[in-house]
């Protein structure tokens, strides 16, 4: 295989741009490709705003999907559903099954086989992987939009619009003045009619934020925060059962679903913290001074390059990649 | 260690709410793969319906040699192509089943008319190419597969994969246009 950098002076951006080795590399980056194309930008530096250019245009590219409905995701689950309840065999291995019995025993009519399984199938939980940005839609059409690393949970028959939240989400609150909608979080309860507004709970703290309307924060019957001005945030720390409320800008904690990190004199431990819990990055410093700096600015979390080319400028240190760890060396 | 190994645990332990969290997480990346190979809503339906079936029907002997993501994703093609091939015994058409899929563009990259005129062209390039070439390209390039992957999916050698790519990729360079000199074969195209 002929491997030369030379073969390419000639390429247009958009040549790069479907040129597999060109795709490897801004799609696969590793050691080898990456230097392949450095020491083709250093050998024909008028070739640099071409490439620039491909990779503008490589990265700009996606592919349009076809997604099934809420309805339809509902009606195939129930679908399956069905097929699996009435699987008596399996049904009996189930542990579940004990759960079924304590149901018969209090008197609760368990009579189909498919009734076995319905203990177990309460609750219904949509997760987030690292690092991605996943919006959901509750059964009375609420919009709700979670943080990579994120967990919502609703029980299956929504008798009370009622759900449960681990992580990050932003809430789109459908309107309905009959029923109350409550958010609950790590020890914190948020009651809503019909508001958009933020909520994090990560290492113990719960921060929500209004964006909309009109909503309370209760952490206990005593302790209550009534949130009705856009920005108005209730913190509350659950190791000291302390429930605080601050003034924020409402960017500072919605640009995430632009795929956006703000920062405004943050500390870098905690931005480091942030890195961890929604992106799943694990950030060494090798000189832990740095930790407590604190910087400002908005980071696009759009891939891992554009993170550590970030990290490297803001933090003016060397940024390197060991596995899933990324080691921060500062100049 | 992982969220996704404690389900496929649930899963083997017969917790039906594990099942649906993952046919939650994985529902619409199915479905928006065998809607690329097949306007049938219903049968794409079907096929993720089958596959989620099958696997709690399987649950206590699962082998799941290279990642859980992989696994579904491969067994999700069986499913569809089994039902695409007995549909078409019934209606007596034999047509394979072709891959197709729609480019979009990031206009905060790209804006206007480049944006537009690349659009077209990239996608009047797909056209031409096979359907086994748009497959491969869709899922190495979108999806982040490894090629073994691919050919693993798909039922091929894995050199087979990459010369495909590579073919794709030359007639796409056609295609694209404005290049000349001699093409270069394997990998090394002018774009």
């Amino acid at each position: 295989m002929n491997h030369s950098i030379h073969h390419y002076s000639n390429y247009t951006s958009q040549q790069l741009a479907t040129s597999p080795y060109f795709l490897e590399w801004v799609k696969f980056p590793d050691a080898a490709n990456t230097a392949f194309w450095q020491s083709f930008v250093t050998a024909y530096p008028d070739k640099a705003a071409e490439v620039d250019a491909a990779l503008t245009i490589v990265r700009s590219l996606y592919v349009v999907h076809e997604r099934p409905t809420p309805l339809q995701q509902r009606e195939m689950w129930d679908e399956i559903y069905n097929n699996i309840g009435n699987n008596k065999l399996y049904a009996r291995k189930s542990p579940l099954v004990y759960m079924a019995r304590a149901a018969v025993a209090v008197g609760v009519i368990a009579a189909a086989s498919w009734l076995i399984f319905r203990p177990g199938n309460k609750e219904v939980n949509i997760t987030s992987n690292f690092g991605e940005i996943k919006t959901v839609y509750l059964p009375d059409s609420t919009e709700v939009t979670l943080n990579g690393h994120s967990v919502i949970s609703y029980r299956k028959e929504w008798a009370n619009r009622e759900v449960w939240i681990e992580g990050e989400a932003f809430f789109n609150v459908k309107k309905n003045v009959d029923q109350q909608f409550d958010v609950h979080s790590n020890g914190v309860d948020v009651h809503v009619l019909g508001t958009s507004f933020n909520i994090r709970n990560r290492r113990g703290v719960t921060a929500v934020v209004l964006n909309t309307g009109k909503l309370m924060v209760a952490a206990s019957a005593e302790k209550k925060l009534i949130l009705s001005q856009p920005g108005d945030m209730a913190r509350y720390d659950r190791e000291h059962n302390n429930l605080v409320q601050k003034k924020v800008p409402v960017s500072k904690v919605t640009g995430w679903q632009q795929h956006k990190l703000q920062l405004d004199q943050t500390p870098v431990a905690d931005f480091f913290g942030v890195l961890e819990d929604d992106w799943g990055y694990q950030i060494q410093a090798t000189d832990s001074s740095l930790l407590n700096k604190t910087i400002s600015g908005e980071i696009e979390m759009t891939d891992k390059e554009v993170l550590m080319n970030a990290l490297a400028v803001i933090l003016d240190a060397k940024v390197t990649q060991q596995g899933s760890t990324i080691i921060v060396t500062p100049n | 260690m992982s969220g996704e190994q404690s389900l496929w645990d649930g899963i083997r332990e017969s917790h039906v709410n594990s099942l649906e969290a993952l046919y939650l997480q994985y529902n619409e990346e199915l479905y928006g793969y065998g809607r690329k190979f097949t306007s049938d809503m219903h049968l794409v339906e079907d096929a993720v319906q089958e596959t989620f079936i099958s696997l709690w029907k399987y649950r206590q002997s699962l082998q799941v040699k290279s990642g859980y993501s992989f696994y579904l994703l491969k067994s999700f093609r069986n499913h569809l192509f089994r039902l695409l091939k007995s549909r078409a015994n019934t209606t007596y058409t034999d047509e394979q089943p072709e891959f197709h899929f729609e480019i979009g563009m990031d206009t905060r990259l790209i804006a206007g008319e480049e944006q537009t005129i690349l659009k077209k062209k990239v996608q009047e390039a797909l056209i031409q190419l096979t359907s086994k070439q748009r497959e491969i390209i869709y899922l190495r390039f979108f999806e982040g597969l490894s090629f073994e992957e691919i050919a693993d999916l798909m039922n091929m050698q894995v050199r087979g994969t990459y010369k495909l790519t590579a073919r794709a990729l030359a007639a796409l360079k056609e295609l694209m246009g404005g290049a000349t000199g001699t093409i270069l074969l394997l990998t090394f195209l002018r774009g």
